[in-house]
């Protein structure tokens, strides 16, 4: 299945906050470690791992046993708060054990699209509630009868404005007739990015009602389009959507000029639609008239002509979308 | 080097702030000092964009002006004379996250720490720089500066400044990479809070000089144009500082693009009047911070790169 | 050939076609070998992957580079010596030796420069081009007799060398090709793999064009074909099987990796010879480690934005040398004054002023203790090896952050640029500082929240909410107010003080080498660790009563010293640092200028220690302490 493909392109796309994101776990692990080595253990731990960080040249010039009891901390933790801790951070050595797995959804045929992307949001925010139950339990500020919850999940409502900087990308598998994306508006905030990698026929412009002024949002065949997307430092989504769908960005770090962010790069020639998942004709009407709505609003120029078919000759681009749109709507059924 | 680690990030960043939240230690400027206008409108700057206090540095060289970090309630670095802008810079290079202001005295940046003051503007650190000037070592009880004017007399001059003042928008001018450089003046709040936000907005080195009374030694500095508003005149622009109804009261005004570096050189010669706004404006300019930022490793990558590398010196 | 050497056996060789002839291989334990070109000849080169090469066969190895002051001197002057001494041995080597085995050197005159330094062995033998004894210009032929003339008295034994000759076959310009022609002589003579010389050429040229990489390998394989053919004896020095796996590096590339393995990301620096090539091996490489090295626009700002990384979180380092750390000096009395971590690598090269910028000198002890006006107590150790170099970068980042202190590491031209195997350091993740703790602390957190007993405090940096404050250089309380009372200020510099003290009790009493009690003891440090202990040894050999201390930790001090020196009749030290000599004219007691470490060990001690210093712009050679042992054991004893 060429989607597959599609999906490794999309991650290798998203790699830079794949990577970060991965960091940011590794080196939470390796603090609340840290914490563990000096607070947890034993004396001799303790001991024993100050003379590896004091690393072998102070071997014979250091006494680590002395060293290491400068340091000794005076916090005592109970045995439960060592224990969530250890919770926490069984939490996020299963998450960073997972790879880049962590990143990828499979939407099976049928279910809801925006119900799996806020599940695996959920799934992957436990991230963010284990460091939280770290940093409660470090300053005995943990009410002990809620860890569970967040370490068992952690929505993407609950995530602070630093949480959503740091968010995770999601690559999203979801067959066309599934794809309602309106509902996804709600993970557009931080530095959330999501790309949806399209099984089959969708409608032509599924992302149209997810444009806002500070949203990436992208519609292309090729997964090379999607570093765009990486380089966007702000809330974005891209579809790798079929050759009958809309090709289209509005990037709004294209300039300060708002015709420069919008670009569309290719219309659907094909005349004849049908509803797809539920999505009437007329809604698909909608998508587009939207699109155009929204690139005559913005005096957009595009970048390359609009392939369209079968539309009158003309010499404003805006004119021309215009006519192609009258020309493929069925604007009997609207309204 | 944004965030790194998963830890501190779930903190509540949603809370408002108000000025109050800002407010360090009790200034113990004199009366009348323009480091006090210069405080205001920070505090308001900072309430306005909502900087997170334990996000926000201020560093500081020595004399009047560089007692402004212990006066605000975020972190605050108050180091060696001439000195702000190499720490600074170290703070931006490896936590660009942090928002960073540099506030320096003429002596502080012109005198001992010009050579940080050039290569700073060449940097285009991403930081917002402050430059006090009085015209005077203030602290240090009345000696002259670079900036002082010509025949004022001081301690250490005592029959006048020998030296025409330097000129230091001309001088920032002049330096590659320039990117903000903008002259304001304490007796005028709003063009003050005006141009400090603009500062802020830029990405990269935002220089503003502001002229300021030092209510001790040179006072008689501005006197004048503080009292008569025919000594100023301002730059305007749409891509400017906004002059919020300014030019009811300052009459002299001259149109000046901010992107035409000649026309804002030229404009940085003295002529008579008091010149404010912003001189020069470049967005493109890459800041050294992102220049140089590299995607970091955690312990575990950066020993296996390290052993790869040792491969090449095993014997 | 005859040479007198420990044992030396020959061997007939199968005739090759060309003429039968008798192999001498002259077997040693321990030999020292040398190649001097007119600066640009691509001496260095050719030395380091001899040297490289030696070691990857499994010998001890200690290279020290030979270089003039200016990038081009004249041509053909003793000034323009240039090159590299390499002392191999069958065991690890710890120092340059005393004296050069065998010589290869492009002219008589950069040859003179090394006779004229007592540099070579009194029966060295020496492969020298030829070229120049029956050059055209009757100027040089005058000269090379008067080179020879004055060499005469010593039994060098010459071997005259065709280079320009032969090198000309491969290319038109031997300058640019000499150098890898001599190391195809040194390969055939010391029997080492070619193969394995060509994969160090590949990765030396590894920017360079194909083309250049074969003719140096052309080049390389001529000159092993002509010492195969001409050359009737062979070094052998039998090599012991490591049995861990050994890296090899120079002590500037050593402290760039052990940055690295501390977790460093930041090196922020001014060009300064000995020091920059640190910088240089450390920008080829730390970008892959998510690091920079920042060139600051001068010495002052490169010491001030570490210390403004180190205030954002991790700990950044500075590396310099003398003339650099005077210009840090006020940067570093900030960083002691706000307690803000930090580690300063001195590579120390000869002063005072410009001084001798290329060479060793052991001059900035005092400056780095104590050159900060005011009391500015922190840390200064030094590494004696390339191996300590390397390892010690962790050591001193951990410590820095612990006792939020500043941590001065001193190594030298010496280390610098000498080259030593040691065993492959096992790096581990503990080495690396931890990612900068963001998490909040409690609302009204003293920046400086000392513990009266212990003068330690925790350290806050800017992300952490709840932490806020103004670090200042002004006297300050705990909340880091500023005070000038006699209170505030007294306090502030007791607890300064005083986690120095608490640091120093962590230190464990050094160990004495050789006896604990005897006759004289030296005390050195640094990269005069070798060089002291092998004459020691060779003292102790003609049954003198002598024994070493080598300290590391120099402030503070470590500790048990006046103990120690208890035991022994007379202490001395040895030191490149200029001192007077007590037999020099005015020279008294009262106000003769003693060696650094002396001046520190007498004001620590009271005990009399006395020195034996010099200034050379060169590592010391066990000989010449050996002497001076000799020289100043006690009245009564043996000598």
């Amino acid at each position: 299945m060429p989607s597959d493909e599609r999906i490794e392109s999309a991650l290798e796309a998203l790699s830079g906050q794949t990577k970060s994101f991965r960091s940011a776990l590794a080196n939470t692990i390796e603090q609340i470690r840290n914490f563990q080595a000096s607070h947890g253990s034993a004396t001799e731990g303790k001991v024993a791992r100050m003379k590896e960080e004091l690393g072998p040249f102070a071997t014979g010039l250091i006494d680590a046993d002395k060293f290491s009891a400068l340091f000794a901390d005076s916090l005592k933790l109970d045995t439960l708060t060592l224990e969530t801790i250890d919770k926490a951070l069984q939490t996020l050595t299963e998450l960073a054990a997972r790879g880049d797995k962590l990143f990828v959804v499979d939407v099976a045929h049928g279910e809801s699209l925006r119900d799996r992307v806020a599940a695996a949001l959920e799934d992957l925010g436990r991230a963010f509630g284990a460091a939280r139950v770290f940093e409660m339990s470090k300053f005995g500020r943990f009410p002990d009868n809620e860890h569970a919850r967040s370490l068992g999940s952690f929505p993407f409502h609950r995530w602070s404005r630093g949480e959503r900087r740091m968010a995770p990308p999601l690559v999203v598998s979801v067959e066309g007739c599934d794809l309602r994306a309106a509902g996804l508006a709600e993970f557009m905030d931080g530095l959330e990015k999501l790309v949806l990698v399209v099984r089959d026929e969708s409608t032509p412009v599924p992302l149209v009602r997810l444009i806002t002024p500070g949203t990436f949002v992208q519609q292309t065949v090729d997964p090379a389009d999607l570093n765009r997307l990486a380089s966007w430092s702000g809330p974005g989504i891209a579809a790798l959507v079929p050759e009958s769908a809309a090709r289209f960005v509005h990037d709004p770090g294209a300039g300060a000029d708002a015709g420069a962010r919008l670009t569309i790069d290719s219309l659907p020639e094909d005349r004849r639609r049908k509803p797809v998942g539920g999505v009437s004709v007329s809604q698909q009407s909608e998508e587009l008239l939207q699109l155009e709505s929204l690139a005559g609003q913005m005096g957009v120029k595009p970048a390359a002509e609009p392939v369209v078919a079968g539309a009158a000759a003309s010499s404003d681009p805006v004119d021309k979308l215009a006519a192609w749109l009258l020309s493929q709507a069925d604007l009997k059924n609207v309204g | 080097m944004t965030e790194c680690s998963l830890l501190g990030c779930g903190q509540d960043e949603d809370q408002y702030y108000s000025i109050q939240d800002y407010e360090g230690g009790i200034p113990r400027w004199c009366p009348g000092c323009g480091d006090l206008a210069v405080l205001t409108a920070v505090e308001k700057l900072l309430e306005a964009e909502q900087l997170a206090p334990e996000k926000t540095v201020f560093v500081s060289g020595i004399g009047c002006s560089s007692r402004f970090p212990h006066y605000l309630k975020t972190y605050g670095f108050h180091g060696l004379h001439g000195r702000a802008l190499p720490v600074a810079t170290g703070v931006k290079l490896r936590r660009p996250d942090l928002h960073v202001f540099a506030v320096m005295g003429d002596g502080d940046c012109c005198s001992i720490g010009a050579a940080h003051w050039i290569h700073t503007t060449r940097y285009n650190t991403n930081i917002v720089a402050l430059l006090l000037d009085n015209g005077v070592y203030g602290l240090t009880k009345n000696q002259t500066s670079p900036t002082s004017p010509e025949g004022y007399p001081s301690n250490t001059q005592p029959r006048g400044a020998v030296l025409r003042p330097m000129n230091p928008i001309a001088t920032t001018l002049g330096v590659t990479n320039a990117s903000f450089v903008a002259q304001t003046g304490d007796w005028i709040p709003d063009h003050l809070y005006e141009t400090i936000s603009a500062g802020f907005r830029h990405k990269g080195f935002a220089f503003i000089r502001i002229l300021q009374r030092c209510p001790q030694y040179t006072t008689p500095l501005f006197d004048e144009a503080v009292r008569n508003p025919d000594l100023v005149e301002f730059m305007v622009h749409p891509n400017g500082i906004p002059m919020n109804g300014l030019e009811q009261i300052y009459k002299h005004q001259i149109p000046h693009d901010p992107s035409d570096l000649d026309n804002g050189r030229r404009l940085a010669e003295p002529d008579g009047r008091f010149r404010l706004g912003l001189f020069y404006h470049n967005d493109s300019i890459p800041c050294l911070e992102e220049v140089r930022q590299q995607p970091l490793r955690t312990a575990e990558e950066k020993i296996e790169l390290l052993n790869a590398e040792l491969d090449r010196y095993a014997v | 050939m005859t040479a007198t050497t420990p044992a030396s056996e020959t061997e007939a060789l199968p005739d090759k076609g060309a003429k039968k002839r008798d192999i001498e291989i002259i077997r040693v334990k321990d030999y020292t070998t040398e190649v001097v070109t007119d600066s640009g000849e691509g001496a260095q080169k050719c030395s380091q992957i001899f040297a490289s090469v030696s070691a990857k066969s499994g010998n001890g190895v200690w290279s020290v580079e030979i270089i003039p002051a200016e990038i081009q001197p004249p041509a053909r002057t003793p000034a323009s010596a240039s090159g590299n001494r390499i002392r191999i041995a069958t065991e690890a080597v710890t120092n340059w030796g005393d004296s050069a085995n065998l010589v290869m050197a492009f002219n008589e005159q950069v040859l003179l420069a090394r006779h004229r330094m007592d540099a070579l062995a009194e029966d060295a033998v020496i492969l020298i081009e030829d070229m120049w004894k029956n050059h055209d210009d009757p100027d040089i032929r005058k000269e090379w007799e008067e080179a020879m003339e004055e060499m005469s008295h010593r039994s060098y034994q010459f071997v005259l060398v065709p280079m320009e000759e032969e090198c000309l076959k491969i290319v038109e310009n031997p300058r640019k090709g000499k150098n890898m022609f001599a190391l195809g002589i040194l390969a055939w003579i010391y029997s080492r793999d070619l193969a394995k010389i060509r994969e160090i050429i590949a990765e030396l040229f590894k920017r360079k064009s194909k083309e250049i990489y074969d003719n140096n390998v052309a080049l390389l394989d001529l000159g092993y074909k002509w010492a195969d053919e001409n050359l009737d004896f062979k070094i052998d020095i039998p090599t012991i099987e490591s049995e861990v796996p050994r890296v090899v590096m120079n002590g500037n590339q050593a402290i760039g990796f052990g940055a690295i393995a501390a977790g460093m990301e930041l090196c922020s620096m001014y060009p300064i010879t000995p020091a920059t090539s640190a910088s240089h091996h450390l920008g080829d490489i730390i970008e892959k480690f998510g690091g920079i090295v920042h060139q600051a626009e001068d010495e002052i700002a490169a010491v001030g934005v570490a210390i403004g990384a180190s205030f954002a979180g991790k700990v950044a380092f500075t590396i310099t040398s003398g003339p650099g750390l005077a210009l840090k000096t006020e940067f570093i009395g900030l960083a002691i004054m706000t307690e803000m971590p930090l580690v300063v690598v001195d590579v120390q090269r000869g002063g005072p002023a410009t001084g001798l910028p290329t060479k060793v000198e052991q001059g900035d002890l005092l400056a780095s203790i104590f050159g900060q006006p005011g009391d500015a107590p922190h840390v200064v150790f030094a590494p004696a090896t390339m191996e300590e170099c390397f390892l010690c970068m962790t050591t001193a980042r951990r410590i820095a952050e612990a006792f939020r202190c500043v941590v001065m590491v001193l190594t030298d031209a010496n280390l610098a640029t000498g080259q030593q195997p040691f065993p492959r350091p096992d790096l581990k993740s503990e080495w690396m500082a931890a990612p900068p703790d963001l998490m909040a602390v409690p609302e009204g957190t003293l920046p400086y929240d000392w513990d009266s007993q212990l003068g330690l405090s925790q350290r806050v940096i800017p992300g952490q909410p709840g932490g806020m404050h103004v670090v200042t250089g002004l006297s300050h309380d705990e909340n880091s107010k500023i005070g000038y009372s006699p209170e505030v200020h007294e306090r502030g510099c007791q607890m300064r003080a005083r986690k120095m003290a608490v640091f120093q009790q962590t230190l464990k009493r050094p160990e004495v080498h050789g006896d604990d009690s005897g006759d004289l003891l030296v005390v050195g440090w640094g990269s005069t660790w070798g060089a002291i202990e092998e004459a020691v040894d060779r003292a102790r050999d003609d049954g003198l009563k002598v024994s070493s201390l080598q300290l590391r930790f120099l402030s503070p001090l470590e500790p048990g010293l006046k103990d120690i020196f208890s035991k022994f009749k007379k202490v001395m030290t040895v030191e490149i640092s200029y001192s007077d000599d007590p037999n020099d004219p005015f020279i008294t007691d009262e106000n003769r200028r003693r060696g650094q470490l002396s001046w520190l060990l007498r004001a620590q001690t009271l005990v009399d220690v006395d020195c034996w210093t010099r200034v050379p712009g060169q590592p010391l050679r066990p000989m010449n302490i050996l002497q001076a042992i000799r020289d100043h054991m006690p009245n009564g004893v043996k000598k």
